[in-house]
C-alpha cells in the first residue's frame, strides 16, 4: 500500500496503480486517448476524493500523451495543423468546464456529478461505436468471405452526414488528415470535448477520436496520433488549474507515468499490426468497461453503502476490464504476426489484423 | 501573497516534471525503437494515408 503525502487518510495500492497506469498506456497508445476516462473514475475507485483523482489523472494524461505524440509523430500519425486549430477551441471549454465543478464541489456534489456526467456520455459514445464497429465487421467479414476489397471505412449516420456537409467558410484543408472541414463544426467539437475534458478531469481524446473519424473522416490512426497531440494543452492547462488549487498528487501521477511509458510503446506499436476496425473496437468496449466501473461506484455513494462486495466488484470489472482488453490485443497481435508470417489464422480475426 | 507564490511554484514544479519525465521516457523509446528497428531493418512507418487515398 502506498501513503500519499498529500491525502493522510487514504491508502493506495500500488500494485493496482501500476497494473491501471500499464494497462492505460497500451489503450492509449494504440487508440489516441489520453487515458483519462479511465484513470479518473478508476483513481475514485482506487480511494482518492473526486477532485485529486481529476487533477491527478490529468496531469498523468498530459505525460501519458506526449510520450504518445512523440511516438506516433515517428509513425506518420500526426496532423500538426488539424490538432493546432482543435487546441485553442478545447482551451476555451476547458475553462467553462472546470469553472462548472468548481460549482459543484461548492455543492458538495463533486463525486456524484463527476461520476454521473462521465457514465451518461460515455454510454453514448460508447454504444454508437460499438455499434458501428459491429456493423463495419459484418460488413469486412463478408467481403473477406467473397474475396472482395475489404473497405473499413465506418457506416454514415444521419448526424454524421449532417455534420459534414456543413461548409459555412471559412474552410480549412489538412493534408496531412486528408480532409476539408468548416471552421465552425471544429468550433462547436473542440469546445465540447474541453468543457467535458475540464468537468471530468479527461483530455477529451474519447470524444476527438470518434468525432474526427465519424464527423471529419480522418483515417482513423491520423486521428489517434493528431488526438494525442492535442490532448497535450487542455490536459497541461487542467492539470495547472488543479495544481493552483493544491488537488494533484505529483507522486502519484509520477509512478503512473513511468508505469504507461512501457504501455504506450506496445500500444503503438499494434497501430502497425491491427486494423482501424480493431482500434475502434478496443475504444467502445474500454468506454464501456470504465462506465460499469461507474455505476457501481454512484450506486455505493447514493446508497451510502460500504458493502465490500460493491467495491470488489469495481475493482474487478475496472482492472479485470482493461487487463483482459490488453490481453486480448495482445493475443491478436500474436495472430498479426502469425498472418505476416503465412500462418493460419482464425477467420473471425481476419477482419481485424492487417495483411 | 506568500502563499500565492507557494501555490504558482508547485504548478511549475507538477508540470515542469511530468513534461520532462515524458518527453524523456518518450525520446529513450525512440532511441531504443531505432535501435531495434535498425537490427531488424525493417521500415517504421503505419502512414495509412496513401490507403486511404487509394479508397
Amino acid at each position: 500500500m502506498l501513503q500519499l503525502p498529500m491525502i493522510p487518510d487514504i491508502e493506495v495500492s500500488i500494485v493496482l496503480l501500476v497494473v491501471l497506469s500499464l494497462t492505460s498506456g497500451v489503450i492509449s497508445g494504440f487508440v489516441g486517448v489520453g487515458g483519462g476516462f479511465i484513470m479518473t473514475p478508476a483513481l475514485i475507485i482506487l480511494g482518492f476524493p473526486a477532485e485529486y483523482a481529476v487533477g491527478t489523472g490529468m496531469l498523468w494524461v498530459m505525460g501519458n500523451s506526449i510520450i504518445g505524440t512523440l511516438r506516433h509523430r515517428r509513425l506518420g500519425n500526426v496532423d500538426f495543423k488539424l490538432g493546432s486549430v482543435m487546441i485553442v477551441f478545447m482551451m476555451f471549454g476547458v475553462e467553462l468546464g472546470i469553472r462548472a465543478l468548481s460549482v459543484a464541489i461548492n455543492a458538495g456534489i463533486a463525486e456524484a456529478s463527476v461520476l454521473i456526467v462521465t457514465i451518461c456520455v460515455l454510454i453514448l459514445v460508447g454504444s454508437s461505436i460499438f455499434w458501428e464497429s459491429a456493423r463495419t465487421k459484418a460488413r469486412l467479414d463478408k467481403m473477406i468471405r467473397e474475396n472482395n476489397k475489404t473497405d473499413e471505412r465506418p457506416g454514415i449516420s444521419f448526424l454524421t452526414s449532417a455534420l459534414s456537409r456543413v461548409n459555412i467558410p471559412p474552410i480549412l484543408s489538412f493534408p496531412r488528415a486528408n480532409v476539408r472541414i468548416s471552421l465552425w463544426t471544429l468550433l462547436i467539437i473542440g469546445v465540447i470535448a474541453g468543457v467535458l475534458a475540464g468537468f471530468i478531469g479527461v483530455g477529451g481524446g474519447f470524444i476527438i477520436v470518434p468525432s474526427l473519424v465519424y464527423i471529419f473522416g480522418v483515417p482513423s490512426f491520423i486521428a489517434v496520433g493528431t488526438s494525442l497531440f492535442q490532448i497535450i494543452f487542455p490536459a497541461a492547462f487542467g492539470a495547472a488549474r488543479y495544481s493552483i488549487e493544491g488537488n494533484v498528487v505529483i507522486f502519484a501521477a509520477f509512478i503512473m507515468i513511468l508505469g504507461s511509458s512501457a504501455g504506450i510503446y506496445f500500444g503503438s506499436l499494434l497501430t502497425r499490426y491491427l486494423r482501424d476496425i480493431s482500434m475502434r473496437y478496443t475504444l467502445a468496449i474500454t468506454i464501456l468497461i470504465a462506465v460499469m466501473g461507474s455505476i457501481i461506484k454512484v450506486i455505493t455513494i447514493t446508497s451510502n453503502s460500504e458493502a465490500s462486495w460493491l467495491k470488489f466488484a469495481m475493482t474487478v470489472i475496472t482492472f479485470g476490464g482493461l487487463t483482459l482488453v490488453v490481453v486480448l490485443l495482445t493475443g491478436l497481435f500474436i495472430v498479426a504476426i502469425r498472418r505476416k508470417k503465412g500462418r493460419n489464422i482464425p477467420g473471425w480475426t481476419q477482419s481485424l489484423v492487417k495483411d | 501573497m506568500a502563499e500565492e507564490g507557494k501555490s504558482y511554484i508547485s504548478v511549475v514544479y507538477n508540470i515542469g516534471l511530468v513534461v520532462l519525465t515524458a518527453t524523456a521516457l518518450g525520446l529513450l523509446m525512440e532511441k531504443i525503437t531505432d535501435l531495434i528497428s535498425h537490427e531488424n531493418q525493417t521500415p517504421e512507418t503505419t502512414d495509412t494515408r496513401g490507403k486511404v487515398d487509394s479508397k
